[in-house]
């Protein structure tokens, strides 16, 4: 069954909380939690070595917000690796947008626009800002 | 439409707070100082040297009451000493004043008949230092962290052209490393991010009364919960809520002039 996020959140948790309850033995043996999660897609082994394999060709754009998700799910499953895979893949990525926002027309060729496309919307954001800060310096520069 | 955010400065802004630097003219008539709303204008003696802000020395040069001396750090010599110290040692920055760009452009802008050296070679010479640090600058985010970034010897206008991308980027890492380890109190950051869509840096004064905020309610829903999990979100709230003072106290302070560092330091 599908639940959005916040539901399955909390689910989760009170399922958390009967595992802590002193002595319902009973309880815990019957019901360990309200729900179990299964792992998304996203967060599958597979999609996880693709990560690793080749992180600027991954696709984010169908998880519009991937970040927030992930860290989310890491809070509920203190996941430390994947929380470390995914920002240096942050990491990996944020460089390569900051090099395109900067260049002014190299953006919409081939890799480049492939890319683009699949960014995340919280790094569609990120190129965005970071292309109008360079933009006003680079008018800046040239006025006068 | 993505805007930039309210920490950013524009380029005339900064632009602007340069001209507040003092340099030195050669005054060619004698005429009395006079009070200004901002600065004193001195007393000025022909042909005696006098220290001015960059805009009074603008205007008088424009109305040929002057000339001036255009700083040592901006010669070619000088400057090209600067670039090969950025060649030499490709982790440094070299030191340069904190508003170079602006005034350098402005004097050879207004007057470029003070220079002594020819004004082809001082622009390429700059030019040539500025792509220098702008690459280095950039080969720096490659490393970025969440906790951590040391910005020695950039100067405001290069700052700040970096700062959206970089404030933003490292608020990001903060948060996804944060959902491990803060054990807990990342959530409220995470709620107000999504309202406000990532709005980055709140004001001083917001973060100040969301963290009691969330403290508060970290409280009040932790006496529900057993006394472990109590004294464990507390310790967590307490962790985070010194973290955004600090780091964003730090990029505040920027535009001061000996603190020329951006610093994220963990507290």
């Amino acid at each position: 069954m599908e639940l959005p996020m916040w539901l399955a959140d909390i689910l989760a948790v009170c399922a958390a909380q009967n595992d802590d309850g002193i002595d319902n033995a009973e309880e815990n043996a019957e019901t360990q939690a309200f729900i179990r999660l299964i792992e998304p897609e996203f967060f599958s082994k597979q999609f996880l070595n693709f990560i690793k394999s080749d992180t600027l060709k991954v696709n984010l754009a169908p998880f519009a917000y991937y970040y927030k998700i992930v860290a989310k799910w890491s809070y509920m499953f203190n996941d430390t690796e994947l929380v470390e895979l995914i920002s240096k893949m942050f990491v990996a990525r944020a460089s390569e947008i900051n090099g395109l926002s900067y260049k002014l027309n190299d953006q919409f060729s081939g890799d480049n626009q492939e890319f683009l496309n699949g960014l995340e919307n919280f790094e569609k954001r990120l190129f965005k800002m970071s292309h109008l800060s360079y933009k006003d310096m680079n008018n800046w520069i040239a006025k006068g | 439409m993505t805007e930039l955010p309210p920490y950013h400065f524009t380029t005339s802004e900064i632009n602007f707070l340069a001209e507040q630097e003092s340099i030195t003219i050669l005054p060619r008539y004698t005429f009395n100082g006079t009070r200004l709303i901002g600065p004193r204008l001195p007393n000025l003696k022909a042909l005696h040297r006098q220290q001015v802000p960059v805009w009074i020395a603008l205007i008088l040069k424009k109305q040929d009451r002057c000339n001036v001396v255009i700083p040592d750090w901006l010669s070619v010599s000088f400057l090209k000493q600067r670039y090969d110290e950025e060649v030499n040692q490709p982790n440094n920055f070299s030191e340069l004043p904190w508003h170079w760009l602006p005034i350098a452009k402005m004097l050879l802008e207004k007057c470029s008949d003070d220079f002594i050296d020819a004004t082809h070679e001082v622009r390429s010479t700059l030019q040539d230092l500025r792509e220098i640090r702008q690459l280095k600058a950039r080969k720096g985010i490659k490393e970025l962290n969440e906790v951590y970034l040391q910005l020695d010897g950039l100067s405001l206008m290069e700052i700040n052209e970096i700062r959206p991308f970089i404030i933003e980027s490292m608020n990001q890492l903060r948060i996804l490393s944060q959902s491990v380890k803060g054990n807990g109190q990342f959530t409220g950051i995470e709620e107000a991010a999504e309202k406000e869509d990532v709005s980055g840096l709140l004001d001083e004064s917001e973060v100040g009364d969301y963290t009691r905020d969330s403290t508060r309610d970290s409280i009040a829903r932790d006496t529900a919960t057993t006394d472990s999990v109590a004294r464990d979100s507390i310790r967590g709230s307490g962790v985070r809520s010194r973290k955004p003072d600090t780091s964003y106290g730090d990029t505040r302070d920027e535009n001061d002039d000996e603190d020329s560092d951006v610093e994220y330091k963990k507290s």
